[in-house]
């Protein structure tokens, strides 16, 4: 089971909330536990969609993305692990893998690869639910994390643009670093425009030029 | 090689090998005979735990005060499954067949509600009709539902009233009727996964995607539940039949 367990009632009152169903879709080629978690999740008051297969799983997916994927680990053609990868590599979805008790070797080595957790077989729906509340509010997590990564880089990449546009204007214009730097805004007000374009515009006006810009470090 | 006058000589040896190959397919033959006797006995002993499970199960339900609805559905739906594994331990068929299936499943129901149950198989369609082992169990677990439906929603005050089972067709195609004297819910509408019950919901999950399309319709006073089955959940005497041999479950959109 999950050792995040204990964001259990956290993830249960979204559960209860009629606006949001989290989405799940379980993936295996056994039809009775299909069956099983399809019934016991939807009681649960989560939406659920099923798969056969893997190939129908990605299918599905491309229809609509479900917030958690429960895949079988064996599984005739494209097996879980290979789902697994393919979740990955091209989607942000997470997923849970479902076991028998002999692939915990073959298992732990998936989760190595980026599964959240993973459920045992045989089926048992009341201890199932809080792994499965969990592994949803996990993967919340990663995406608010990755949504955070996303927004620094992007401001990263603006303070080094507008870094460097100030050191262009400090060796052209012979300026000191702070009015190197309102000359920048001032144009950018200016024109109604964003600072990081003013920006771009000045360092690649400089290249153009071939002149190596010189990085200010400090402008305030 | 060659002879004095230059001419090309040829040299070889033959053995007859015809008894060796005789030797070798008598062996694979036995090791394919005691593998199918190995898988027999491994269903059978399936089939009698499971039963033994039944068997107590059943107890409790007796010496619980008054019947309890979900502890029978669960005896029905074990006893289906071992009914599975009782089959596929015979091993004489290529799979299940499904009359012996219906046989068995029909009595347990009208013994365990004490309801006529009655089953009715054309002619030409006993043992003629037999399940894909891999989908067996899910078809019996669809069955057991569809059938245990009939008879808690029967209208059992009615004079003469029976849930009939009729299976029409044959091996490539067949058709399973489930009957009984009643009427659908107003407004039922089986494609409408929020409003029906969870046994339907059940039936619609377990139900494999290609091959078996469930239809529910009123006729008259009473409803009748059509189940079609085509390859690859049928299969012939010879094996699995391929897809391609028949499409029917390519048109089916009931489930």
């Amino acid at each position: 089971m999950l050792a995040t367990a204990q964001r259990t009632e956290e993830s249960n009152s979204e559960v209860s909330s009629p606006d949001h169903k989290p989405h799940v879709l379980v993936v295996d080629d056994d039809r009775v536990i299909l069956a099983t978690l399809e019934v016991g999740l939807h009681d649960a008051g989560y939406e659920v969609s099923v798969a056969g297969s893997a190939k129908e799983a990605v299918d599905l997916m491309a229809k609509s993305p479900p917030d958690l994927v429960i895949l079988d680990v064996r599984m005739p053609g494209m097996d879980g692990v290979e789902l697994a990868g393919y979740l990955r590599e091209r989607t942000n979805i997470p997923f849970l893998f479902l076991s028998a008790y002999g692939d915990v070797d073959l298992v732990r080595t998936a989760v190595a690869q980026g599964a959240l957790g993973y459920l045992l077989k045989p089926i048992d729906i009341p201890n199932l639910i809080p792994s499965v509340a969990a592994a949803l509010a996990r993967g919340r997590e990663i995406e608010r994390l990755r949504d955070a990564e996303t927004r620094l880089k992007t401001a990263l990449a603006t303070e080094q643009k507008t870094r460097t546009a100030v050191g262009v204007l400090m060796e052209r214009q012979r300026l000191d670093p702070q009015t190197a730097f309102e000359t920048l805004r001032r144009h950018a007000r200016s024109q109604r425009r964003k600072i990081t374009e003013v920006a771009d515009e000045v360092i690649n006006a400089a290249q153009a030029l071939n002149i190596p810009p010189v990085e200010c470090r400090k402008h305030d | 090689m060659t002879n004095g006058g230059g001419g090309v000589l040829i040299c070889g040896i033959t053995e007859d090998i015809t008894e060796r190959k005789v030797r070798e397919q008598r062996r694979m033959e036995e090791a394919a005979r005691q593998r199918d006797a190995l898988v027999s006995e491994v269903h059978h002993r399936v089939k009698n735990s499971l039963q033994g499970v039944v068997g107590l199960l059943r107890r409790h339900a007796t010496r619980s005060h008054g019947p309890s609805p979900s502890l029978e559905m669960a005896i029905t739906q074990l006893q289906s499954v071992a009914i599975v594994h009782g089959l596929q331990g015979q091993g004489s068929a290529a799979g299940v067949i499904l009359q012996k299936m219906l046989d068995e499943m029909t009595q347990m129901h009208g013994r365990l509600s004490g309801r006529p149950v009655d089953l009715k198989v054309e002619e030409h369609a006993r043992d003629a009709i037999q399940l894909a082992e891999a989908d067996a169990t899910a078809v019996a677990l669809v069955l057991n539902e569809l059938i245990a439906n009939a008879v808690k929603h029967s209208a059992w005050e009615r004079e003469d009233a029976v849930v009939v089972v009729r299976v029409e067709g044959g091996p490539r195609h067949a058709q399973i009727h489930v009957r009984n004297p009643g009427r659908l819910p107003q407004g039922f509408d089986q494609s409408r996964r929020e409003r029906i019950g969870t046994g339907l919901r059940l039936v619609q999950t377990l139900a494999p995607r290609e091959g078996m399309c469930i239809a529910f319709g009123q006729d008259g006073e009473v409803v009748e539940v059509t189940i079609e089955m085509s390859a690859p959940v049928l299969v012939s005497s010879a094996g699995r039949e391929s897809n391609l041999e028949s499409k029917h479950a390519g048109n089916c959109t009931a489930h």
